[in-house]
């Protein structure tokens, strides 16, 4: 951050859980909104005032992982890994629903290796604990290791303790990788090495989603000496990181099965 | 015997084997959509629609080509 500059916080989260709702509420503005996925498909920016300071909110399209599906994913997660930019995020915040919190968790084990730093808001607790899912908070702040705020995006309520932690420096370390099987590990260490990129996942995305760097030729030069099976990769990626999730979840959710849900 | 979810009827509740190795299983993947996991049919839409099913308290609907790579039981 330019020391003229106000800080820049990006919404980042799953699709349809209030991403715009809290933009809105927090910016004072009337973007559109809906009860479905897909409303919002561009990048906008709103301004919040907290203590005199201005700080800059982003709010963008929802996704559902770090590899792009369509064009405003696409837009998401350029934005995401581009950290060179002018317009890149000193801070984010990964908005999740405790309704759907396995799904949401995901996309924070992949974003949460970018090591951005990077704040977790829960929304819809109190709804999903009308239908039965209840979800602890507590036991789901032991389980990561980034800020974590519950939130009601429609109601207001948490929204003091998020704005003080827009901001407080927040450091997110390096961790150990999950989404890597062990003997494959090493590779992926000399191609970071290789392109100079200090987050292994960063290296890692480059090397499974071909639309997301420049360098093609020699990225397929490396897949090919060392062998690397990209689809297998990528797969083996996801069904790692729900068994990690899987390690701490039953801690996290319970759910009351005479209620019916969803 | 090799059964797909495109097979099964409304109602029915089974656990995915296995998701074939095709283009889309990454993001089959990333919905959740992962061997051992229980899932029922919400729906299949007439006239070979897509097949409405849920997977936790995840609503998914799946194109009748994409259910056709999930193994089920």
């Amino acid at each position: 951050m330019k020391p003229n500059e106000s800080l820049k916080i990006a919404l980042v989260g799953n699709p349809n859980l209030g991403k715009t709702t809290l933009f809105n509420k927090l910016c004072g503005l009337n973007q559109r909104t809906g009860n479905y996925p897909g409303v919002t498909v561009d990048k906008k920016k709103g301004y919040l005032k907290a203590d005199g300071k201005k700080i800059e909110i982003v709010d963008l399209p929802g996704i559902n992982g770090l590899y792009p599906n369509s064009k405003d994913e696409e837009l998401v997660v350029k934005y995401l890994l581009n950290s060179e930019a002018e317009d890149y995020p000193d801070k984010i915040v990964l908005i999740v629903s405790a309704l759907n919190l396995k799904r949401n968790l995901f996309l924070y084990e992949q974003i949460r290796d970018l090591n951005i730093p990077l704040i977790l808001a829960v929304n819809m607790v109190d709804l999903a604990a009308r239908r039965g899912i209840f979800v602890d908070i507590d036991a789901l702040r032991k389980a990561v290791d980034i800020p974590i705020v519950k939130i009601s995006a429609k109601k207001g309520t948490g929204f003091a303790e998020l704005i003080t932690l827009f901001e407080e420096e927040i450091v997110v370390k390096p961790r150990k990788t999950t989404y890597i099987q062990e003997d494959q590990e090493a590779i992926l260490d000399t191609y970071s090495q290789l392109t100079n990129e200090a987050s292994k996942y960063k290296a890692f995305l480059a090397i499974t989603e071909p639309n997301l760097t420049d360098d093609q030729a020699e990225k397929d030069q490396f897949i090919l000496e060392n062998e690397v099976n990209v689809r297998e990769w990528k797969t083996n990626a996801s069904i790692l990181r729900y068994k990690h999730i899987k390690t701490y979840f039953d801690t996290v959710q319970s759910i009351d099965k005479t209620k019916n849900n969803p | 015997m090799e059964i797909r979810l495109s097979d099964f009827k409304i109602k029915q509740i089974g656990v995915i084997k296995q998701v074939l190795d095709n283009h889309i299983a990454a993001k089959l993947f990333e919905y959740g959509i992962l061997p051992g996991v229980q899932f029922s049919i919400l729906n299949k839409a007439p006239f070979k629609g897509p097949i409405f099913i849920q997977i936790d308290n995840n609503r998914i609907a799946l194109r009748r080509s994409e259910a056709a790579f999930i193994m089920v039981e």
